[in-house]
């Protein structure tokens, strides 16, 4: 088997591992999605696209501009 | 919302775990909400060496695409990365079930491959897994799984993840919540051990194809479950064919369960579970 990869600063888990492992229901009884938001509307997101598609750094293009102009398939 | 449980997620699947330092807070800002998973290929060389050559690109990103660019990754090994808590840059304009711009509402994953659907057998057992786990702790179906090929606007914008067939992935990452796609429970068995030591039940299958047992620790009434371990299953498609099954040689096997666990018995007609457990716990007969 391929070793991990190494990383400076990592904490790696081997399997066989005893650290506690806390279950969904511990996640959810500490309320962990407490301040979750609703999804995006359509303006959100067209506001969102086009915001990366402005920055220097953007994972979209132009080409995505137009994206949430159609309804869905 | 940074997503706090990660680690837990991923270590569950009995795979080994690296948590990339400062992943608890690295994101393009936090979530909105986690509603599902979008999968993805790394698309980096085969001739790239190591487990996971492009951790340093999906964490800190390109000159023109800024880190994170997912939140887990997923290595030829079946180690899995936790890189960040937050909003990262996977899916781009995208839309699905009525989600709109799923990057900071799905989680995404990039495996190690280089986009001409190879991969590993670990990977094949530990992408799923993943995925299961994911949609375990945030409550989700194994419905809110999708490729990035299938969430990606405009349409065909984008491949990924080859190889890795959205309904396959579903039907292996059986969740083992309602509707859960590929589960039919044949018969509910309650243990009730003697004692906290090590123990043997033996439980009859149906000799199929998807033959397999879900153990079930019980919940508290905290809503945590007390561990339980289960070192082996020894399983035989029939007493003449004597060819054995044992989970317990798979990949990064963890003897101990805090929460409930799928073991794949193909084929099996009867299993001995060995087990230790100082509560009572279900087992499911899964056809």
């Amino acid at each position: 088997m391929t070793e991990p990869t190494k990383i400076d600063d990592a904490v790696v888990y081997e399997p066989g591992d005893t650290t506690p492992i806390k279950t969904p229901e511990e996640w959810d009884a500490a309320g962990w999605d407490a301040d979750r938001q609703s999804p995006k509307t359509l303006d959100e997101a067209r506001a969102a696209l086009t915001a990366r598609i402005a920055a220097h750094d953007a994972p979209d293009t132009e080409a995505d501009s137009g994206a949430y102009d159609a309804l869905e398939g | 919302m940074y997503v706090p449980w990660l680690v837990d997620a991923a270590r569950s699947t009995g795979y080994p775990v690296v948590e990339v330092a400062g992943w608890q807070t690295r994101g393009h800002g936090g979530m909105r909400a986690v509603e599902g998973v979008v999968g993805h290929h790394t698309a980096t060389a085969d001739s790239a060496p190591g487990d996971y050559p492009s951790l340093d690109i999906v964490t800190n990103g390109r000159a023109d695409l800024a880190g994170p660019l997912c939140n887990l990754g997923l290595g030829r090994s079946g180690t899995i990365y936790v890189v960040a808590a937050g909003c990262a840059y996977h899916a781009g304009a995208s839309r699905w079930l009525g989600f709109l711009d799923l990057n900071d509402e799905f989680l995404g994953i990039e495996a190690e491959s280089a986009g001409t659907g190879g991969w590993t057998d670990a990977q094949l057992d530990a992408y799923p897994k993943l995925v299961a786990a994911l949609l375990r702790y945030m409550s989700r179906d194994v419905d809110r799984y999708a490729g990035h090929k299938d969430v990606c606007v405009p349409a065909g914008r984008k491949i990924d993840p080859v190889g890795i067939d959205t309904e396959w992935l579903r039907h292996r990452a059986t969740t083992g919540t309602p509707g859960t796609m590929g589960v039919e429970i044949l018969e509910r068995v309650t243990v009730t051990p003697p004692d906290a030591g090590e123990h043997t039940v033996r439980v009859f299958l149906s000799g199929g194809p998807g033959a397999a047992i879900v153990v079930r620790p019980r919940l508290g009434g905290d809503g945590s479950a007390r561990p339980m371990w289960v070192p082996g299953i020894l399983a035989w498609g029939s007493d003449h064919a004597g060819i054995g099954h044992n989970p317990a040689q798979m990949p990064g096997y963890d003897p101990k369960l805090t929460s409930h666990r799928r073991y794949e018995l193909p084929g099996a007609v009867w299993a001995d579970v060995h087990y230790s457990a100082a509560e009572p716990f279900d087992l499911d007969l899964v056809g």
